[in-house]
């Protein structure tokens, strides 16, 4: 059993790929469309590894931090699904943390080594989407091990403090993977694909591979952290993770389907508050939970 | 305005050395060129409709230029044509855009075109490309349809530090045309707008090569999504010259044509609104629920677009009862399936949010730039040319035009919504009570020296073709589509509004460049220059 989390973690790029392709399958069904093959994806990206196209000037540096993401990014799933099996949260949290805001971080830098206004923009926009989401998604999940690791009676304290802290996590992984209404990095329409404008061949593909393993752990440690507030930590919670993954792309891909576009500062406002709110009320509880012992 | 406007129109002429004919709904004064700026401006201020000018080289008719200001009594449905004569060395011609700011672009196309030149305004080069010769202007009749002056193909940089340039490839845009974003942050502080990239010199085409019923195959391919109505557009101004007696089923069958066209078109951008919102499953369903009027366009027609059935004189396919049967069905089935739809995609929270509020043009700037159909209306004006100079069959069907005035994209998204019911329900109407008979004339003359001006309401507003009659061909025809008096309140539009909102902006007019082709530098505080950007020539 502990070498799924490292197999798994070896093939994220590989399998977020597959599921890019169960997401556009899905989305078809939800517009009345037959889809294109399960596989399209990888089909895509395969032809955009051997095509030769012009890159950004800085393409090196840019490939640098794309495949240092994806690597950060395998590496903290890694920990997230060796976390859910052994339960220690409190010890293991900060960890993920650390690596998927290095991640990020690096996915942050790229689009200002392209030298496009629409790069530049989109870039600024990933900027303060991250700030707001990144901050949300640190203060939730250390939320969520404080509570889902207290030794509090009050139970209804405790379900407060990891409900509302679950709620926080969905809104800002979905948020992070860069879906409608908050796809506003790339908004295709408004800003000719954005941070991605520049991009083909060989530098395209590994844009989309650091964004589609971005989503897939994302969405392990939405799934992550509500198969453990339900169930707790195990090897089988780790298997009902990975079991439960896909269950959790449908969901948001099917949010995304239904939904469009905000605009920069209406959706930083909004989601500014919903968080606000959601964290308020999980402070709250642990709070709550602690003092009542 | 007063109640006689026929003698308003004759007491222009007449106290300007003018004379006045009339015939059948248009109103031909004719003028010295110094009086004209005042009669246009009179004419402008007392609620005609400005929609364009027409420059003619008649120097092998009677050794002059011509320039010709068209506008339109809508609430009598008269058209007015103000005729001046220019010397034929050196035409000159006073400036109407003091008054008549809507007048611009044609002005500068005369001048570009023709070779008129315009007193009392700052004039720049509009159609042609940069490195095009001076002195050459292509629609002089001495000037060669295959002319082809050698272009050196050069590119510049256009944008400067601040500037996020949209097209001429931009997946908002489903044509080449260049918008120049000046922006602070996320705020559009001053536009930059250049067209042109489809000039195909179809008028110069038209009068040099093909003959009458030529021509409504070209006027088909002015565009592709509102062909039919250019063609049928043309049609009528022939036929008005020729004083042709077209069959009634004709016009009929035209009319329902062009309401299938409108429904598809207004699909079509409703689709295009929603991809640009980032609502892909709107646009997926709208072109769905759409493709059966393409269905059906194939049944009535032989194709999907483009449909070339329309000839001067009649039609080429007609509507049997079979195709009506299979009209009435899918037409009913498409307004429940389309009402729903509506309800869902206006109920989106970011549709509503991002539509509402945005890319306002107020009243009195929509007027000031006569801008047409849909964007009109949704500032509210109440104008559609089928209801005040109905044409083809239109008198024969009731219908509502719908009037917004919010002015903003939520407004033209709802006028146009609104507009698709209205056509289904005049497509039911016209099949009801089409009348038995011939399709089109077996035979007509159309003789030489005749002027037909006809305004049709395509989906994106007031279509108008003017048709000068020659000898097998049109001597002169002018045409003039929506989108060009339209894409000018994009200067107001979309100042101070979010970058965000520019392309959805930008979609909401409907532009249609195909129709439209041509070139404007705006700089902030409204004023107007001459600067040209070169860009990469491969314009012939």
């Amino acid at each position: 059993m502990e070498f799924i989390p490292a197999v798994f973690a070896a093939a994220a790029p590989l399998i977020a790929i597959v599921y890019d392709g169960l997401e556009r399958k899905l989305r078809a069904a939800l517009q009345s469309r037959i889809g294109p093959p399960l596989l399209q994806t990888l089909y895509d990206v395969a032809k955009l590894v051997g095509k030769s196209s012009a890159h950004p000037p800085a393409a090196r540096a840019i490939a640098f931090l794309l495949s240092t993401s994806v690597v950060l990014q395998a590496i903290a799933l890694y920990y997230v699904l060796s976390l859910v099996g052994s339960g220690d949260l409190l010890g293991g949290a900060p960890v993920v943390i650390v690596l998927m805001l290095a991640s990020q971080s690096a996915l942050s830098i790229v689009p200002f080594l392209v030298p496009s206004p629409f790069a530049q923009i989109g870039g600024a926009r990933e900027v303060l989407l991250s700030l707001v989401n990144e901050t949300a998604l640190v203060a939730s999940l250390s939320i969520f091990a404080f509570a889902h690791s207290s030794t509090a009676t009050w139970w209804a304290a405790r379900s407060l403090a990891l409900s509302t802290a679950l709620a926080a996590i969905a809104l800002s992984t979905y948020a992070m993977g860069g879906r409608a209404p908050f796809d506003l990095p790339e908004a295709e329409p408004e800003l000719a694909s954005g941070i991605l404008v520049e991009f083909g061949g060989w530098t395209l593909a590994l844009a989309l591979c650091a964004n589609f393993t971005r989503r897939l752990l994302l969405e392990l440690v939405a799934a992550s952290a509500a198969l453990l507030a339900w169930v707790g930590p195990g090897p089988t919670t780790t298997i009902a993770v990975l079991v439960a993954s896909p269950a959790v792309r449908a969901l948001y891909a099917t949010s995304s389907a239904i939904l469009g576009r905000t605009r920069i500062d209406v959706g930083i406002a909004s989601l500014s508050r919903a968080y606000l709110i959601l964290l308020a009320l999980s402070v709250a509880g642990l709070f709550l939970g602690v003092l009542h012992g | 305005m007063g109640e006689d406007p026929l003698g308003l129109y004759r007491s222009l002429a007449e106290s300007s050395n003018g004379t006045i004919s009339i015939e059948g709904d248009t109103v031909h004064i004719v003028v010295p060129a110094s009086a004209m700026p005042r009669i246009v401006s009179e004419l402008f201020k007392l609620g005609h409709s400005y929609r364009t000018c027409v420059a003619i080289d008649e120097r092998p008719l009677n050794g002059h230029f011509s320039l010709i200001h068209i506008l339109t009594n809508d609430r009598r449905g008269t058209y007015v044509a103000i005729k001046a004569y220019l010397d034929g060395d050196r035409p000159v011609a006073p400036s109407v855009v003091g008054d008549v700011p809507a007048a611009d672009w044609c002005e500068m196309e005369a001048r570009d075109l023709v070779g008129i030149e315009f007193e009392g305004r700052q004039s720049y080069r509009l159609v042609l490309p940069p490195g095009w010769p001076e002195g050459v202007y292509p629609l002089r009749k001495d000037v060669p349809h295959d002319y082809r002056p050698q272009v050196l193909a050069r590119a510049e940089a256009v944008s400067g530090p601040g500037s996020v340039p949209v097209g001429p490839y931009h997946p908002a845009l489903h044509e080449p045309e260049y918008f120049e974003l000046v922006v602070e942050g996320e705020r559009v502080i001053d536009v930059r707008y250049r067209g042109f990239h489809v000039h195909r010199g179809i008028e110069k085409l038209a009068e040099s090569r093909m003959n009458y019923q030529q021509v409504n195959f070209l006027a088909e391919r002015i565009c592709g999504i509102c062909g039919f109505e250019h063609s049928v557009c043309y049609a009528l101004a022939v036929e008005k010259a020729a004083k042709l007696e077209v069959p009634e089923r004709a016009q009929y069958v035209r009319s329902v044509v062009l309401e299938i066209e409108r429904i598809h078109s207004h699909l079509l951008w409703l689709g295009v609104m929603l991809h640009t919102l980032g609502y892909d499953t709107g646009f997926m369903h709208a072109w769905r629920i759409r493709e059966e009027i393409m269905v059906l366009a194939e049944l009535l027609t032989g194709s999907r677009k483009t449909y070339g059935i329309n000839m001067v004189g009649g039609v080429r396919r007609d509507i049997d009862d079979d195709k009506k049967g299979r009209v009435l069905e899918v037409l009913g089935r498409l307004r429940k399936e389309f009402s729903e739809f509506v309800d869902v995609a206006l109920g989106v929270p970011q549709v509503r949010r991002r539509l509402t509020g945005t890319g306002v043009l107020p009243r009195e700037d929509a007027v000031k730039l006569s801008v047409e159909g849909p964007v009109a209306r949704a500032s509210g004006i109440n104008k559609d040319a089928r209801r005040d100079m109905p044409y083809a069959a239109y008198a024969h069907a009731s219908f509502k035009v719908p009037v917004y005035t919010e002015g903003d994209n939520m407004a033209r998204t709802l006028v146009r919504i609104d507009e698709v019911f209205e056509s289904i329900s005049i497509v039911e109407q016209l099949l009801d009570s089409m009348p038995r008979g011939p399709i089109r004339l077996e035979s007509f003359e159309v003789p030489e020296g005749r002027v037909g001006i006809q305004v049709v309401e395509a989906p994106r507003g007031g279509d108008i073709h003017f048709v000068m009659t020659g000898r097998g061909r049109p001597y002169r025809w002018r045409v003039r589509a929506p989108t060009y008096s339209n894409i000018p309140a994009l200067r107001v539009m979309l100042k101070d509004q979010p970058l965000a909102d520019a392309p959805l902006t930008i979609v909401s007019i409907d532009p249609c460049f195909s129709c439209t082709d041509r070139m404007v530098v705006v700089e902030g505080g409204g004023g107007r220059t001459g600067r040209w950007y070169r860009l990469g020539a491969g314009w012939m």
